[in-house]
C-alpha cells in the first residue's frame, strides 16, 4: 500500500452506518465533523422515516443541505431509466461534498434473541425504516434472520456476540445476500491493554472466518459522540488491525451500504407498491 | 534492491473541545499508543519525529518512514483522548517532502 493510496483515501466516499441520535444539537455537531471528514452519508439509528422528514424541516439545519434517498431517486428517475446506473447517480450527487450535502438515512436495530419477538417487532415497524439490522446472541435466531428478507444487516459487536458466528451462519448469510456489520467502536473505546488484546484476539478470529468464507461485511464505528466518527480510510486501517486486508475492504465503507440503501429505496417507493397491497 | 528508507510527512489537524493541547502531552500520547499497538520494536523502527505542531491552530506534521506509514495512520485513527480530553485526529494529507507538507499546512 503506497502513501498515495492512503492520502487519496480521504477522497473516498464514506458512510457512517450506525449513529446513535440523542438530540438535535448533538446532531448538528455530527454534521459539522462529518463535513470536515467528508462523510456524506449518515445513517441514524431509531429514527423513523416520518421523524426524519420532520427533522429535515427543523430549525438550525439551514447551513446544511440535507436530503433523502427517495428525493435523489425521484430527481434522477428519468436519468436512471436512460442509463441504468443508479449507483453512479447517487455517487455523483454526493461527491465532491463541498456544499455541505448530506444523505440522511434511517435505520432500526432490533436487539432480540427470540424469533417470535423479532417477528412481532418486524411487523410493527413495517415500512418505517430504510434499513433494518439485527443484533442477537442466539445462533438459531441469527440463522433465521439471515434467511429473512426484511433484515438487511446482522450486527456484530466484537466483544459481545462474535462467538455466535460460525461457518454455517457465514454460508447462510452469503447465500441470502445478507451482510455482517462489524462494529469497530469496541476497538477504540477500550480502556486497558487487556481489553484491547481481547478485542484484537476475538476480532482476528472473526475476520479470519468471514474472509475465509468470502461473506460480505461492512465496517461501522457506531459513534456515540461526533468525535468518534472516522473516515472510510481510517475504518479500513482499523480493520487491518484485525488482519483484514486494507485493499480488500475498499467496498466495506460505502459501496455495500449504498447498494442496500438503493434496493430498499426502490422497494419503499410508492411506484413500486401495488395498490392491492397498499396499507390504508 | 532498494534499501533506502524514504520519509513521509503526515499533515494532521486535531479536532477537540479543548482550546489548547500541549505539544509534549500530545507527543507522549502518540508514543504510548504506538507502543500499545505495535510494541517497542515497532515504535523504534517507525522513525517518528514531530516536524511541526501549532498548539493554537491544533495542526502539525509528523515524520515517519514510508514502511511505517500505515501503522502511524492506524495509531492516529486509534487515538480517542489525550489526558482525558476527547480528540479526533483528521489526516489532511500525506506528503513525501517537508516543504510540500508545510505548504499544505499553510494553505488549508
Amino acid at each position: 500500500m503506497s502513501h498515495k493510496e492512503i492520502s487519496k483515501g480521504n477522497n473516498f466516499l464514506t458512510c457512517e452506518n450506525y449513529i446513535l441520535f440523542n438530540d438535535t444539537d448533538e446532531m448538528i455537531d455530527f454534521f459539522v465533523i462529518a463535513f470536515r471528514l467528508k462523510i456524506p452519508m449518515l445513517v441514524i439509528n431509531d429514527l423513523t422515516i416520518k421523524e426524519r422528514n420532520t427533522f429535515l424541516e427543523s430549525a438550525g439545519l439551514e447551513k446544511f443541505s440535507l436530503t433523502t434517498s427517495k428525493l435523489i431517486y425521484e430527481k434522477a428517475k428519468s436519468e436512471i431509466i436512460a442509463s441504468g446506473k443508479l449507483m453512479t447517480v447517487f455517487k455523483n450527487f454526493l461527491y465532491p461534498n463541498d456544499d455541505r450535502k448530506f444523505l440522511l438515512v434511517t435505520r432500526k436495530t432490533i436487539y432480540e434473541n427470540s424469533i417470535d419477538k423479532i417477528k412481532n417487532q418486524l411487523g410493527s415497524i413495517r415500512n418505517q425504516y430504510e434499513i433494518i439490522s439485527l443484533y442477537s446472541k442466539d445462533r438459531n435466531t441469527l440463522k433465521w434472520a439471515a434467511q429473512d428478507r426484511r433484515i438487511d444487516y446482522i450486527t456484530i459487536e466484537i466483544l459481545e456476540n462474535s462467538e455466535f458466528i460460525d461457518q454455517s451462519l457465514c454460508s447462510v448469510v452469503k447465500q441470502n445476500n445478507k451482510i455482517f456489520e462489524i462494529v469497530l467502536s469496541s476497538l477504540i473505546n477500550t480502556k486497558n491493554d487487556r481489553e484491547i488484546s481481547e478485542v484484537l484476539r476475538k476480532g482476528k478470529k472473526l475476520m479470519k472466518l468471514i474472509c475465509s468464507t468470502n461473506t460480505p461485511f461492512i465496517f461501522t464505528m457506531k459513534p456515540e459522540s461526533p468525535l468518534e466518527l472516522r473516515t472510510g480510510s481510517q475504518m479500513r486501517l482499523l480493520g487491518s488491525l484485525l488482519e483484514s486486508s486494507y485493499n480488500k475492504t475498499k467496498t466495506c465503507v460505502f459501496d455495500k451500504q449504498l447498494e442496500v440503501l438503493i434496493a430498499n429505496t426502490i422497494k419503499l417507493h410508492e411506484s413500486h407498491v401495488f395498490e392491492g397491497i397498499q396499507e390504508a | 534492491m532498494v534499501t533506502i528508507k524514504r520519509d513521509r510527512y503526515v499533515v494532521f489537524h486535531l479536532i477537540s473541545d479543548a482550546e489548547k493541547i500541549e505539544e509534549s502531552i500530545f507527543k507522549s500520547s502518540i508514543w504510548r499508543t504506538y507502543q500499545t499497538i505495535f510494541g517497542l520494536y515497532g515504535s523504534s523502527g517507525a522513525g517518528l519525529y514531530f516536524e511541526d505542531y501549532d498548539e493554537d491552530k491544533k495542526t502539525g506534521i509528523i515524520r515517519c518512514t514510508h514502511t511505517s506509514l500505515p501503522q502511524l495512520l492506524t495509531v492516529l485513527a486509534f487515538m480517542t483522548e489525550v489526558k482525558e480530553t476527547k480528540i479526533l485526529i483528521q489526516i489532511m494529507n500525506v506528503s513525501g517532502t517537508v516543504n510540500k507538507a508545510k505548504q499544505i499546512l499553510t494553505t488549508k
